[in-house]
């Protein structure tokens, strides 16, 4: 410390003091911004009628009218030959593999395909709708498209052909929608 | 470039504040309001265990809120802005990670519900966001009271 002038090495504390403050605050100042968030975020869910439950399952989208039906409830109404299936997954996927019997019929085709599947399914039968299945809307909106069509009986697996093929179900493999429609 | 940023720290300090405090508090109203749209767009991302993703969609939107009133009102600027450049880093991973594995979801940015789509512009917007949030962080100050706010 010798050569140094004292002012100097005053000056050098008191800058490396202010940058420890200062990352010391901004850290802290961090947390408690946090914990206000979480704060609110709890209280405002936990009071709001639109709240989620916390630690629950992630939210499924519903739309009044349409139905969520579960994996063994879709496995019932398959082995019954009771249910319509509605495949609104892409063509490629579609042709890749589907529920036996399925219907491709997506948004973007829907327009197209929607008179012969008037004509061919009364509009009381019972349709189970299903996509990918890992959080695909798909299935939800081409529901909504038949319930607008007048369909009164419609059911969204939400489980999708993931589910499907882990469940080990008989799948059918075939060239698309000429066939289907 | 450099020079200009130095000589106009005055000016651009606020205006990335500003701008960074509305984009924040805009996104979030929409997912306060529909959490259960939001925690759908979290899940889609597919990199939570679905046990946490209700309660980082619940969590996030707070954040966002309190960050973008803090920095509308230059309030702690400093530190909103250092959570801000935090969610923005992982916001720009998340959409990378995304458009690697080729998901085709919706960003769930403004509105949890509406379809905008992952893809490179959000990324670019997410980065210029991130070089602002950076930059107030490195040179705005922690200030309160009615003189911060402009």
């Amino acid at each position: 410390m010798d050569g140094i002038p004292p002012i100097e090495v005053e000056n050098a504390k008191k800058y490396y003091l202010e940058g420890w403050f200062t990352m010391y605050t901004l850290i802290l100042r961090t947390f408690i911004i946090s914990f206000i968030a979480v704060g609110l975020g709890l209280s405002v869910n936990f009071i709001s009628p639109q709240g989620i439950e916390i630690m629950g399952p992630i939210p499924i989208k519903t739309i009044e009218g349409i139905d969520i039906i579960e994996k063994d409830a879709v496995w019932a109404s398959f082995q019954a030959k009771m249910s319509i299936f509605i495949d609104a997954r892409s063509t490629e996927e579609f042709s890749e593999g589907h529920i036996p019997g399925a219907t491709l019929l997506t948004q973007d085709n829907f327009e197209d395909n929607v008179s012969v599947l008037l004509d061919l399914i009364p509009l009381d039968s019972e349709i189970i709708t299903y996509c990918s299945g890992s959080g695909c809307e798909s299935s939800l909106e081409v529901a909504a498209l038949l319930k607008e069509e007048g369909y009164t009986n419609i059911s969204v697996f939400y489980g999708g052909w993931s589910l499907w093929k882990k469940a080990g179900y008989p799948i059918e493999k075939f060239n698309p929608i000429e066939e289907t429609l | 470039m450099v020079e200009f940023f130095v000589k106009h720290e005055k000016r651009i300090i606020p205006a990335a504040r500003i701008l960074l405090g509305l984009v924040f508090l805009w996104s979030s109203i929409d997912k306060i309001i529909h959490p259960d749209d939001f925690a759908r767009s979290v899940a889609n991302y597919q990199l939570l265990p679905e046990v946490l993703v209700n309660l980082f969609a619940v969590i996030l939107a707070w954040v966002e809120a309190i960050c973008g009133v803090l920095l509308l009102s230059g309030q702690w600027a400093r530190s909103a802005s250092f959570i801000v450049a935090l969610l923005l880093a992982v916001f720009i991973f998340a959409v990378s990670v995304s458009m690697v594995r080729g998901l085709d979801i919706n960003c769930g940015c403004f509105d949890a519900n509406a379809g905008r789509k992952i893809g490179l512009k959000l990324l670019v917007e997410d980065l210029v966001l991130f070089i602002a949030a950076v930059f107030v962080v490195l040179r705005a100050k922690d200030k309160t009271g009615w003189q911060a706010i402009f």
